[in-house]
């Protein structure tokens, strides 16, 4: 991840979770962003560390003050580094969890919006591009301040909403380990396959939201339905993709389920094939993945279907799990972290 | 601005031929309608409580440089220098230091003795002057006492108001008969353990560690040793168990009356309860003793002859609880951790029933010994426009303001050195930017300045709901 510090002291933060700038911070359903889990090493052992939220002005500009361009009505309790300069602030811990802020900050310094937010009305500066600072001293600027950017999701309208659970399984495991021949030379890198299931709405939990489908869209009102993933990783990967998702070209093929009046059964309603782009790491309870998605064929041809996926053992879990040895899949079927599919 | 300057342009043109003149009659000088303005620069100090000692000094420097942005100075050298010219009838206020007052804080004695003095009360010591200020009392204030010498024109305190008792600051008994508290930040108290100490109790803050009834019985002296603590879990006789060592207070410090308090509302400490009192609480002098200062700790981590590292040393700060100003100690980390002949020490903050103190808690009103910190005005000099007796901003704006919409209605002193109290009282519980000028070297709105001072020393604004209505402050005040 691309950090910055303002100089090059004794000891210098590094920001080492989440590994991926910006950081997509996604919201709930009442519209509060997601806490997510900062790890941050390089401070010194012992010192109390802090973690602020702050606004999108460059540390470099001339009167950039953190007590006037961050808030530390967003700080939690200080974490002390460890003995070897490493602090977390996990979103277990009720004292040092982090919460970002989106709207006015805690003091009414400034406003963080995601992109399209409307005004806060608060007259404050207003920024899409708010940063997350740790430092040794939330009053003052020090020789070992970092920060990373943060992104608020926007809201979406969505014509149809799903929550969804399933898995996904790599084929070879992915790892950190790169497979040689007999006199030690690396093999040639192949693709990682991708292949994956879901279920959607009432096979998953709540029956879809279909209050903004339109007429027509679907044979009937979507309530429920499944997914098959089918892709790759791109060859050679190891265990950082799971940090920085390369899923482009992966297909969703979606079967639509609704309830057929004529014989009150659930009846399928429509397929869509959904090519995946690039996904970004999301701040998620359990950390997991945005990926946008557009249908090239069937119900909702053209539209964008955003897939939210909340893996279970969170980014950072699943990936010490590769990074310890191998990882042959990932579920997602969090009740507490839904996963949602919605075709905005 | 642009057309200050022309006028004082041709003001300062006048000023050259009829500077004296101008000097000399200051009150042909139009200043601004409704504020505490006389068109003069006066010199008014604060005085009282160690912990809002830095914040005051740097919300003073805030104010103090704002009046750049103030009227147009007679430069000339004779009668008058460094008072306005007029440029108006009357002057348009620019929301800042207009007539370039000059604050300064008196030394940090404490709360509760800034309030006395504020008050002019003569305690038990006789008559007195409190060096660093430069008034005798003015004429025209309530329910003050008889001192003679030089007080504070304003004072600065850790604590809310004492409105009952004893009248050693107030010659009613309650402090609010006297004066107006305005609560301009707000502060936590930290519970503070050393070294070793502090990971364990941290690491017992899932289990609701330290309750305010131990804290109590911890300075009531029926806890002697760390493994009494029931929340802490130390195996009597374990490695980690050892005598507990409560130092004790500056008993004129806001920071030790809000303790005793905490104690008594919520730790099942008696009505009066003073800590400095129990036999176990340690000072750093003794014959007679004196307590610590507040918000440092080398003074007790100087206190032994020598520091130890035994588990069953009182010297050892492993076996030491005190506390303080969660804000001083983290904007300041040369108060809370300290080097002595080669070992360091270290205040590492104790959770209060699980809870650690953080500025995001503070804010929120969730901390447990969260604490407003407050600027104190004789009442006739600052205080708020009251409806059937209770602050009412909202229902009696103040000044129109020249970009649209009124001013913060503080009522009060017009003129002197107590009409410059209420403009600094006005700066510091404006409730919006649109009431407040621009620090003139920054080109900052002076609410952000405000708040950027607040958090250059650890503290958050007011909780929004701590506030009073229109203001950014929160006001304790009576109908007297």
């Amino acid at each position: 991840m691309a950090v910055t510090a303002t100089a090059t002291p004794a000891f210098a933060g590094t920001v080492t979770q989440p590994t991926t700038t910006p950081v997509v911070v996604a919201a709930n359903g009442a519209g509060n962003p997601y806490s997510f889990t900062v790890q941050g090493s390089g401070f010194e052992p012992g010192q109390n560390v802090y973690i602020e939220q702050c606004d999108g002005n460059p540390t470099t500009s001339i009167f950039w003050d953190p007590t006037i361009n961050c808030d530390l009505g967003s700080s939690p309790a200080p974490a002390p580094a460890d003995a070897s300069g490493k602090v977390t602030f996990s979103t277990s811990d009720g004292n040092h969890a982090f919460h970002p802020f989106r709207g006015q900050s805690p003091q009414g310094l400034f406003d963080c919006l995601a992109p399209a937010d409307p005004p806060t009305g608060s007259g404050n500066p207003s920024w899409t591009n708010c940063q997350v600072r740790l430092s040794t001293n939330n009053a003052a600027v020090t020789s070992d301040q970092v920060f990373f950017t943060i992104r608020f999701l926007p809201n979406s309208s969505s014509k149809l909403s799903c929550a969804t659970k399933g898995s996904l399984t790599f084929n070879k495991p992915l790892t950190n380990v790169i497979p040689t021949k007999s006199n030690g030379d690396p093999k040639p890198a192949k693709a990682t396959k991708i292949k994956g299931v879901g279920t959607l709405g009432t096979a998953a939990g709540p029956a879809c939201d279909n209050s903004n489908e339109p007429a027509l869209a679907t044979k009937y009102p979507v309530t429920s339905g499944s997914v098959k993933y089918k892709g790759s990783f791109p060859a050679g990967s190891l265990c950082s993709v799971l940090s920085n998702p390369t899923l482009g070209g992966t297909t969703a093929s979606i079967k639509w389920q609704g309830i057929n009046p004529k014989n009150s059964k659930l009846s399928t309603a429509g397929k869509s094939t959904v090519v995946l782009s690039n996904g970004s790491l999301a701040v998620l309870p359990t950390g997991g993945y945005v990926i946008d998605g557009t249908v090239t064929a069937g119900s909702f041809l053209g539209s964008t279907v955003r897939f939210k996926l909340a893996l279970d053992g969170g980014v950072l879990g699943e990936s010490n799990t590769c990074a310890a040895g191998s990882l042959a899949g990932a579920s997602f079927n969090g009740t507490m972290s839904p996963s949602s599919i919605a075709v905005l | 601005m642009k057309r200050l300057w022309k006028a004082a342009v041709a003001a300062a043109g006048m000023a050259m031929v009829a500077g004296p003149l101008l000097a000399a009659s200051p009150a042909g000088a139009t200043p601004p309608t409704g504020y505490g303005f006389d068109d003069t620069s006066h010199v008014i100090v604060g005085g009282g409580s160690d912990t809002t000692y830095h914040v005051q000094l740097d919300l003073s420097s805030v104010w103090n440089v704002s009046q750049k942005n103030g009227c147009v100075l007679f430069t000339t050298v004779a009668a008058g220098l460094g008072n306005c010219i007029s440029s108006g009838s009357p002057e348009t206020n620019t929301l800042v230091n207009w007539q370039h007052d000059n604050l300064s804080q008196a030394p940090d004695v404490g709360s509760s003795a800034g309030v006395q003095a504020l008050n002019g009360v003569i305690g038990a010591g006789g008559d007195y002057s409190y060096n660093g200020t430069v008034r005798t009392m003015p004429a025209g204030e309530v329910n003050v006492g008889a001192a003679t010498g030089n007080l504070p024109d304003y004072a600065r305190s850790s604590r809310g108001p004492k409105t009952s008792g004893a009248t050693s600051s107030a010659p009613t008994g309650n402090e609010l008969d006297s004066d107006t508290f305005w609560g301009f930040a707000q502060d936590g108290l930290e519970v503070t353990t050393f070294n070793s100490r502090g990971a364990q109790v941290q690491a017992r803050a899932g289990a609701g560690a330290i309750t305010p009834s131990e804290l109590y019985h911890i300075y009531n002296c029926d806890f002697t040793q760390w493994s009494q603590v029931p929340s802490l879990a130390i195996a009597p006789g374990s490695a980690t168990d050892g005598p507990i060592v409560a130092w004790g207070m500056n008993p004129s410090s806001g920071t030790y009356a809000t303790m005793n308090t905490y104690l008594i509302n919520n730790g099942g400490a008696p009505t009066g309860f003073l800590a400095d009192a129990q036999a176990c609480v340690k000072p750093i002098t003794t014959g007679p003793n004196v307590y610590s200062i507040e918000n440092d700790i080398k003074p007790i981590v100087n206190q032994p002859a020598a520091l130890s590292t035994a588990a069953n040393s009182v010297d050892n700060p492993a076996n030491w609880i005190w506390w303080g100003s969660f804000g001083a100690f983290s904007a300041y980390p040369n108060t809370s951790k300290t080097v002595r002949a080669g070992t360091t020490v270290t205040a590492i903050a104790a959770p209060v029933n699980g809870v650690l103190p953080s500025t995001s808690g503070i804010i929120a009103n969730t901390y447990p010994i969260g604490r407003t910190l407050y600027h104190v005005t004789r009442k006739n000099d600052a205080d708020c426009p009251k409806t059937a007796g209770v602050c009412d901003f909202v229902g009696h704006p103040g000044p129109a303001i020249a970009a649209g919409g009124t001013d913060l209605n503080v009522t009060g002193a017009t003129s002197g050195s107590r009409g410059a109290v209420r403009e600094y009282t006005r700066f510091l519980c404006r409730g919006t930017a649109a009431q407040q000028g621009t620090d003139p070297f920054t080109g900052v709105n002076l609410f952000s300045a405000e708040t950027g001072a607040l958090n250059k020393n650890g503290f958050t604004t007011v909780p929004v709901g701590l506030r009073a209505a229109g203001s950014r402050c929160q006001l304790l005040t009576n109908n007297v």
